[in-house]
C-alpha cells in the first residue's frame, strides 16, 4: 500500500503533461499499470481466478495468472469481474440525421466521421452500461448512404480504418414519402416522383427492389470512387436487410462482388445461416425489445452452429444500451452456449465487423477496453463498476455495489 | 425420456414466452425427390388415359409408367393423377416495392428481383396443384420488365429456383398502368407527373417505344436504355407478354402488333393476359396469331377493368384455333384455384382433354418448356396432381401434389 501511494505521487508530479486531463493517476505510468482481480474473464469462455492484465500506452500488454510488468508498473487491486468490453453494432441515433440524407439516394463518398462528434453524450451513456466501442451507422433512407464510424465510447477516438460502405437491401429505401422532391405517395402506398425545377425524380430515387438493385451493379460495373474500393475488396460493405428474401438479395450481392463486410439482418436470418456462412459476411442481429417482437434467439443459435461471427445492433425500437445484454441473456436462455453469447456482446460482435484483432478480447495487443463487473459479465444481474477504454478510466461511472 | 420431454417443454415454453415468436428451423436434409404413387386413372396431357397405374419417380423425374398394374408396397395411392398445373398470371408479386416508378418503359428490369421465396404464397399456391408459374411484374408501368418462370416449391436459393425458357417482357394496356394518377377524379397531381392518365397516353407510350427502339436499330445516337428489349421482342425473340381485359384493350394490343409488322419492323409474339371479352372478336385474335391467357372466371360474368367474360370464351378460343391457358390469378381459396377455372370453362362448353391441356401442356408450350414439364411422361419433371376423383369436378379433391419429385401437401394423402 505504502509502495503504491509513493507511486501515484511519483507520477503525478512527473507525468502531468504527458497525458491531459487523466481521469486517473494509473494512465500515465510509461511502465503503464496491471490490474488485478480475482476474476478476469478474457474472451472465449476462458477465465482467470486469479488474474491480471498489464496494459500500457492505451494497449493490453499481457494477460495471466502472472505478467511479467516492470517494477515501474502502478499495480491496482480491484474487487469483482473483470472482462473485455462490449462492441455494440450498427448504432443509428448517434449519427442522428444529420447523417440521413434525404435528398441523395446514392452518396458511397460520404463519411460518417465528419459528422460525428466525439464528446457527444450518447457516448458516455453507452460506456456506463459496459460498451466500450460502437460501429455507427447511418439511418440508411439511401441505396448508399456512405461510411459510417466505429468509434470508442469512453473516448471518442475513432478505430482508424475499419469502416464500412452502408447499402440498403430493405424497404426503408423505399419510404421516403414527405419531402415532394422525392416523390409523394399518391395513396396505396405508390410514390410518384417529380421536382420542383422540372426534372423528373432529379434525386436518382428507385421504388423497387429490382430498379434499386439495378443501380448498384451499374455502379460496381463503372468500379468508381467507393464502389471502386468495395469491389477491389479495400473497402467493407455492411448491407442492410429485413426479410429474409432481402438478406438472400444482399447475400448474392456480396457473393457476385466478392464482398467482405456484415449482413445487418432480420430476426428470421438463421434460416439461412448456412448460406451466411458460405459469404464470409458476419451478421449484426437486432436486439430484444418490447417493441420489437420479431427479435428471434433462434437466429443467434442457428449462426452460432454455423460458427458464423455476429453481434448485437442498437438500432431496434428501444436502443437502451442495456438491449444489448439482455438479448444476449435471452439466447442463453433459449439455448446459446455462455460463450457464445458472450462472443455475441464482444469477440463476435468484432469479427462480424473485421475489428477482430483491435478489441473484443482481453489478449496482448489488443486496445486496453476493460469492464469491472459486480459478478459474471453474462449474468444479467451483474452491474458495471468501472469502464477502462484505451486504458483510460472512464469518470462519472459510478461504483455500484451490486447485490453480489 | 421423461427428462427430455420436460426440457423440451421447458425450453418451449422459455422461448414462446419471452420471444414471442419461435419457428421450426428449416430441415438441414434435403427432401426426397423419389416417390411411388399408384392411382386407378392417369391422364398424360398427350391425349392418352391410362388405368390402374404405377408412377415411380426418381431424382426428380419421371422414372417409370406402368399400366395395368397393381400398387406397390409403398406407394401412395389415389384416384386420379394429372401433371403439376402451370399458372401463366398468377398474382404473386403484387407488392409495391416490385414497380420501379421511376420508369415508365422499365424492360431493363427483372420481377425476380422482387421475389419473396420465403413467402407463404407459394406453398399455398403449389397445394392448389400449381406447380409452375410465369411471374409478371405488376402492371403498374406501362412496360414493368421482364417475367421470371419458377417453381412454386424447391430452393430459396432464386438462382437455383427459377427456370430457363421462352422470356417475357410484361406490360398492361387499359386502366392499370393510367390509374396510378387518380386521372379518375380529376385533374392529375401536377404537371410534372411521369405517368399517363389515359388509355391514350397509355397506348402512345407503348407505341412510342416501340418506334424509338427501330429508330435506334438503325440510327445509334438514338439508342436508350433498354431499347434492345424492345428490338428482341420486335424480332420474335421476346414474347411480349399484355394485360388487355376488355375488347378494347386487345384490340388495342392486337393493333399495336399488326401495325409493327406492317411497318417492317418485325413480328412480335403477343400473348394476351386477361382477355376476358377476347369472345367477342376471337377472329381478330386468330387473325393476329397471339395467344390468351384467360382471367379466372367470375361467376357475375364481370371481369376486371368492366369487362364482360362469357363462360363460353374458352371453348369459343379453342374452336377458333388460339393457343390459351387458364389462369387463376393466383386463387388459392376453394372455388378460385386453377382447377375450379378449368371446371368453369367445361362449365362453358370445353371439353376435358382441351381443359387439362389449357393448365398443363398449353402453358408449358407457352413457355416453351413442353420438353420438361406439362405432361406426365417418363423423363419428365415429377410434377403431379393427384386428385380423389374426376379432375376439376367441384367435388374432387386434390390429395396430394410433387412438385420435382417433392410430395408437398398434404402429408398423409387420404385413400380414396
Amino acid at each position: 500500500m505504502f509502495a503504491l501511494s509513493l507511486t501515484l505521487a511519483l507520477f503525478a508530479g512527473t507525468g502531468s503533461g504527458v497525458a491531459p486531463k487523466a481521469p486517473a493517476a494509473t494512465t500515465v505510468a510509461p511502465a503503464g499499470f496491471v490490474l488485478e482481480a480475482d476474476h478476469v474473464h478474457t474472451g472465449a469462455g476462458s477465465i482467470l481466478e486469479p488474474g491480471k492484465v498489464w496494459i500500457r500506452n492505451g494497449k493490453i500488454e499481457a494477460v495471466g495468472t502472472e505478467v511479467k510488468a516492470p517494477d515501474g508498473a502502478v499495480r491496482i487491486k480491484v474487487e469483482g469481474h473483470l472482462s473485455a468490453g462490449m462492441v455494440a453494432l450498427g448504432e443509428t441515433s448517434l449519427l442522428g440525421y444529420e447523417a440521413a440524407d434525404t435528398t441523395r439516394f446514392i452518396m458511397p463518398e460520404a463519411e460518417g466521421r465528419l459528422g460525428f462528434d466525439p464528446k457527444m453524450p450518447g457516448l458516455q451513456r453507452l460506456a456506463k452500461e459496459g460498451i466500450t466501442t460502437v460501429v455507427l451507422t447511418p439511418p440508411s433512407h439511401s441505396l448508399a448512404a456512405g461510411r459510417g464510424v466505429i468509434a470508442k465510447t469512453g473516448t471518442g477516438r475513432i478505430v482508424a480504418r475499419a469502416e464500412s460502405m452502408h447499402m440498403a437491401f430493405d424497404s426503408e429505401m423505399f419510404k421516403q414519402r414527405s419531402d415532394p422532391s422525392n416523390g409523394t405517395d399518391i395513396g396505396g402506398g405508390f410514390i410518384v416522383f417529380f421536382g420542383a425545377s422540372g426534372a423528373v425524380n432529379p434525386n436518382g430515387y428507385r421504388s423497387s427492389y429490382p430498379g434499386a438493385s439495378a443501380l448498384l451493379e451499374e455502379r460496381m460495373a463503372d468500379g468508381k470512387g467507393a464502389f471502386g474500393h468495395l469491389g477491389e475488396g479495400k473497402l467493407r460493405g455492411w448491407l442492410r436487410s429485413g426479410t429474409r428474401a432481402e438478406a438472400s438479395r444482399a447475400l448474392s450481392f456480396a457473393k457476385r462482388h466478392k464482398i467482405q463486410g456484415t449482413l445487418e439482418a432480420g430476426a428470421r436470418v438463421g434460416d439461412l445461416a448456412p448460406q451466411v456462412k458460405a459469404s464470409g459476411l458476419g451478421v449484426a442481429l437486432g436486439t430484444f425489445s418490447e417493441r420489437a417482437p420479431h427479435f428471434s434467439s433462434q437466429s443467434a443459435i442457428a449462426l452460432a452452429r454455423e460458427s458464423v461471427p455476429f453481434g448485437f445492433c442498437l438500432n431496434a425500437k428501444a436502443r437502451h444500451a442495456s438491449a444489448l445484454r439482455l438479448s444476449a441473456a435471452l439466447c442463453r436462455k433459449a439455448g446459446l452456449s455462455e460463450r457464445d453469447a458472450w462472443a455475441a456482446l464482444t469477440s463476435g460482435a468484432a469479427s462480424a465487423t473485421g475489428i477482430q484483432d483491435v478489441v473484443g478480447e482481453l489478449a496482448p495487443g489488443r486496445d486496453a477496453d476493460l469492464v469491472l463487473w459486480t459478478g459474471a459479465p453474462t449474468e444479467l444481474t451483474s452491474q458495471v463498476m468501472r469502464v477502462w477504454v484505451d486504458g483510460q478510466a472512464i469518470a462519472g461511472i459510478n461504483a455500484k455495489k451490486g447485490a453480489k | 425420456m421423461g427428462l427430455l420431454k420436460k426440457r423440451l417443454f421447458c425450453t418451449g415454453l422459455a422461448a414462446t414466452v419471452l420471444t414471442a415468436t419461435t419457428w421450426a428451423l428449416p430441415q438441414e436434409e434435403k427432401p426426397s425427390d423419389d416417390a411411388s404413387i399408384f392411382v386407378e386413372v392417369l391422364h398424360t396431357s398427350t391425349g392418352d388415359t391410362l388405368k390402374n397405374v404405377h408412377v415411380t419417380v426418381k431424382d426428380g423425374r419421371i422414372d417409370t409408367i406402368t399400366a395395368g398394374t397393381k400398387a406397390g408396397e409403398n406407394s401412395v395411392t389415389g384416384a386420379v393423377l394429372t401433371a403439376g398445373m402451370i399458372d401463366l398470371s398468377p398474382h404473386i408479386t403484387y407488392a409495391n416495392n416490385a414497380v420501379e416508378q421511376t420508369n415508365e418503359l422499365e424492360s431493363r428490369l427483372s420481377v425476380a428481383g422482387a421475389l419473396d421465396l420465403f413467402s407463404p404464397t407459394w406453398k399455398r399456391l403449389a397445394r392448389t396443384g400449381v406447380t409452375t408459374v410465369l411471374v409478371t411484374p405488376p402492371d403498374r408501368n406501362v412496360v414493368g420488365g421482364m417475367c421470371a418462370i419458377m417453381k412454386t416449391q424447391g430452393s430459396t436459393d432464386l438462382a437455383k429456383r427459377q427456370l430457363n425458357g421462352q422470356s417475357f417482357l410484361r406490360g398492361a394496356m387499359g386502366d392499370a398502368p393510367s390509374s396510378g394518377n387518380r386521372p379518375a377524379w380529376g385533374s392529375p397531381d401536377s404537371i410534372y407527373n411521369r405517368r399517363p392518365t389515359t388509355r391514350m397516353g397509355v397506348e402512345w407510350e407503348w407505341r412510342k417505344a416501340f418506334y424509338d427502339a427501330a429508330a435506334a436499330g438503325e440510327f445509334p445516337e438514338l439508342e436508350f436504355p433498354g431499347a434492345d428489349v424492345f428490338r428482341a421482342v420486335l424480332a420474335g425473340n421476346v414474347n411480349l407478354y399484355v394485360q388487355a381485359f376488355a375488347m378494347l384493350d386487345i384490340r388495342t394490343a392486337v393493333f399495336l402488333k399488326e401495325e409493327m409488322r406492317d411497318q417492317g419492323f418485325g413480328e412480335m409474339n403477343l400473348w394476351i393476359d386477361g382477355g376476358s371479352e377476347s369472345w367477342k372478336d376471337a377472329q381478330l385474335l386468330k387473325r393476329s396469331g397471339s395467344g390468351v391467357v384467360l382471367a379466372p372466371f367470375p361467376a357475375s360474368g364481370r371481369s376486371n377493368e368492366r369487362s364482360f367474360m362469357a363462360w363460353r370464351v374458352a371453348k369459343d378460343l379453342a374452336e377458333a384455333g388460339i393457343p390459351f391457358t387458364l389462369s387463376a390469378h393466383g386463387g388459392t381459396r376453394p372455388g378460385t384455384t386453377i382447377g375450379d377455372q378449368a371446371g368453369r370453362a367445361m362449365h362453358g362448353g370445353l371439353d376435358f382433354q382441351r381443359a387439362l391441356n389449357a393448365v398443363t401442356i398449353e402453358p408449358a408450350r407457352a413457355l416453351g418448356m413442353e420438353d420438361r414439364i406439362g405432361t406426365s411422361a417418363v423423363g419428365k419433371a415429377a410434377d403431379l396432381v393427384m386428385w380423389s376423383g374426376p379432375p376439376f369436378e367441384l367435388t374432387s379433391r386434390i390429395l396430394a401434389v410433387w412438385v420435382d419429385g417433392v410430395l408437398i401437401t398434404p402429408s398423409t394423402p387420404q385413400k380414396n
